[in-house]
């Protein structure tokens, strides 16, 4: 899953940046509101989710929300503010938002706030993704196959999630990078297929269908 | 405590008994002097009837059974009395008082007709009626001094109600009510302290209410700077390596700091109120200058930027050093944020029109000309400001510079090559 963090302050952006990442997710980072808004426009399909914070340079938060919303577009928004009122809360929510979190908050808080958002997106009620074999739980970033857990690093988890997110869907590998990787790191060309030669040996090659090019999906059925 | 109305009460009602007893006294005589002459005037037409009868039966029938009448003839024998146990003797003419019988009379004697006429009245009598009449005149009086002392508490009382009910809008009042109490309907001799309480309570609802906007916006500025470091503690956890975990223990430790000087710049903020107990005393600014270097040296070392004391900066101002120092070094600190590397940030200071001008001029890229003054607001934020401020460095520089009856200014340099902090304080000539 990949995340926008619009947020102007360096040190909660850093740490934003940081825990995110720790938790498999591809995180990019803008800190005023016109570079929020050309990252959404000019690679608007990449990203899930945006971090919004309310007072930023140049362009207010809840402006960027607004030319989002108003351009129809619906990914997910997460406002993160230290304007606590209730008439700031109503108003972020009205304008679209799906979730408000006021700072300080706690990163774990944060997290979870982001699955459930990623969960009701899907369409999901279970908070655990699942296939015939697989069980994957984002909360406990736990894997379990036939009862035996399965240790992923954060990159082979977050590329798993992203398949099991659209179970029977074809993902090309530059919409797997994307899910996976900010802009700011070096991506190697062969990069998701060294992640996916790990990841298949860990759960199962036959977890993974690969489509000559066109892309992978992950097997449903038993 | 005295009661403005016990006071009224007591003081005119002992005017009331004074001027009730004065005017009871001046009416007992009256009254009982007129009652004599009175008297005297039935004795005159007395003896003027005396003089027509005969053997003074007509008299007798009058009924006055204590007034004596004698009649002497021309002979000086007495004709008749008509109390022939009290021989009155042949008295002189006019008013007299004699003695019968040991009770005194008092007699008048007249001659008419070639008939001497006495007509006698005891005292004893003449003063009971005398004073029967006087009390009669006096009583009333004694009667109407509580009446008038009852009525006129009444009055005092109703004419101060509305003062009673302005004591009990003020005990009414909660602490952070707004509106002032009601005028109207008071006497005028009130209204100037009611506006005046007005004043004072419009000046401490401004003042509460700057309190509470303060503590709001310094709650809000605390948000920024301890949400960071939550997420920065956050993420201790997840390092994987010694090195990220030193990495990410320098940027808890960074936040820790913002969030220090974060409270350092609120609490001198919050003590930046006018207190008249600071002495101010003659301060060399060349010496504090000096000392501020010393203190910000480390930092600008750190960023690879040079701080340069004006050499000639030699002038002496009215101050405290806990005021001046602070002032400096704000605005130190804030030269410091905006110099890039390899910068150099002057000091100094130089006598003008009989002031003294201090100067901190930076290599940053300046401020928008609308900016300039705006700055000096607390918790004002410029728009994409990259310095990572908190809003209160230069409102604590205003606060301060007021207080020791100076100015501030910023001004960009005119070849745009940096921000000029100009303060002005008064000079004190060595």
């Amino acid at each position: 899953m990949r995340i926008l963090i619009v947020e102007d302050d360096a040190m909660i952006g850093a740490s934003l940046v940081r825990g995110l990442t720790d938790e498999g997710y591809a995180v990019d980072w803008v800190r005023d509101g016109g570079q929020a808004e050309a990252a959404l426009i000019d690679r608007h399909h990449e990203f899930h989710l945006v971090l919004l914070d309310l007072g930023l340079p140049q362009r207010d938060g809840t402006e960027v929300l607004r030319h989002l919303r108003a351009a129809g577009d619906n990914i997910l928004v997460l406002i993160i503010t230290a304007r606590d009122s209730l008439a700031d809360r109503i108003e972020g929510l009205d304008l679209g938002a799906d979730d408000f979190l006021v700072k300080p908050f706690e990163l774990t808080e944060l997290k979870a706030r982001i699955r459930a958002l990623a969960r009701r997106h899907a369409g999901r009620i279970e908070p655990q993704l699942k296939t015939a074999v697989l069980t994957l739980d984002p909360a406990a970033r736990c894997v379990v196959r036939a009862d035996r857990r399965i240790q992923l690093t954060a990159r082979e988890f977050a590329l798993l999630e992203a398949l099991m997110q659209r179970p029977g869907v074809l993902l090309s590998r530059t919409q797997l990078e994307s899910r996976i990787y900010s802009w700011s790191e070096a991506v190697e060309s062969n990069a998701v297929e060294f992640l996916l030669h790990g990841l298949r040996q860990k759960i199962g090659a036959d977890q993974i269908e690969n489509v000559r090019g066109v892309g992978w999906r992950i097997v449903t059925g038993s | 405590m005295t009661s403005l109305r016990r006071r009224l009460l007591l003081s005119s009602s002992i005017a009331i008994v004074v001027v009730g007893l004065i005017c009871a006294t001046i009416a007992y005589r009256q009254v009982s002097a007129e009652t004599r002459s009175l008297l005297d005037d039935q004795l005159v037409q007395i003896a003027r009837l005396a003089a027509q009868t005969v053997d003074g039966s007509e008299i007798q029938s009058r009924g006055d059974e204590d007034i004596v009448v004698s009649v002497w003839g021309a002979d000086r024998k007495l004709k008749f009395s008509t109390a022939t146990r009290l021989g009155l003797p042949l008295p002189r003419a006019g008013f007299s008082e004699v003695l019968l019988q040991s009770e005194p009379y008092r007699v008048y004697s007249t001659l008419i007709g070639g008939r001497y006429i006495a007509v006698a009245q005891p005292v004893d009598i003449r003063d009971d009626q005398a004073e029967a009449a006087a009390l009669a005149a006096f009583l009333p009086l004694l009667v109407l001094v509580p009446v008038l002392a009852i009525v006129l508490a009444l009055v005092i009382r109703a004419q101060l109600n509305p003062v009673r009910q302005l004591a009990a809008q003020v005990a009414q009042r909660g602490p952070f009510e707004h509106h002032g109490l009601e005028a109207s309907g008071l006497p005028a001799e009130v209204i100037p302290l009611v506006d005046e309480i007005n004043r004072l309570l419009a000046r401490q609802n401004a003042a509460a209410q700057r309190e509470r906007q303060f503590v709001a916006d310094a709650a809000h500025a605390l948000r920024t700077p301890l949400a960071a470091l939550q997420l920065q503690a956050d993420v201790l956890e997840g390092a994987t390596s010694a090195d990220e975990y030193a990495a990410r223990f320098t940027a808890l430790r960074a936040g820790v700091r913002r969030a220090a000087h974060l409270s350092d710049q609120l609490l001198s903020v919050a003590r930046s109120q006018p207190d008249a107990d600071q002495d101010l005393v003659a301060l060399d600014v060349a010496a504090a200058l000096g000392e501020v270097i010393d203190l910000y040296q480390p930092a600008a070392a750190a960023a690879a930027i040079v701080l340069r004391l004006h050499p000639d900066s030699h002038a002496t101002v009215r101050a405290d050093s806990r005021r001046l120092l602070l002032i400096l070094g704000n605005l130190v600190d804030n030269a410091l944020r905006y110099t890039p590397p390899g910068g150099e940030i002057e000091l100094r200071a130089r006598r003008a029109h009989g002031t003294v001008q201090i100067e901190v001029q930076d290599q940053g890229p300046g401020l928008p000309a609308a900016e300039l003054t705006r700055v000096f607001e607390p918790f004002y934020r410029v728009a994409g400001d990259p310095g990572g401020g908190s809003g209160l460095g230069l409102a604590t520089v205003a606060n301060l510079v007021k207080e020791l009856g100076g100015d501030v200014r910023l001004r960009n340099r005119l070849d745009r090559s940096g921000l000029l902090a100009c303060i002005t304080l008064p000079l004190i000539v060595a």
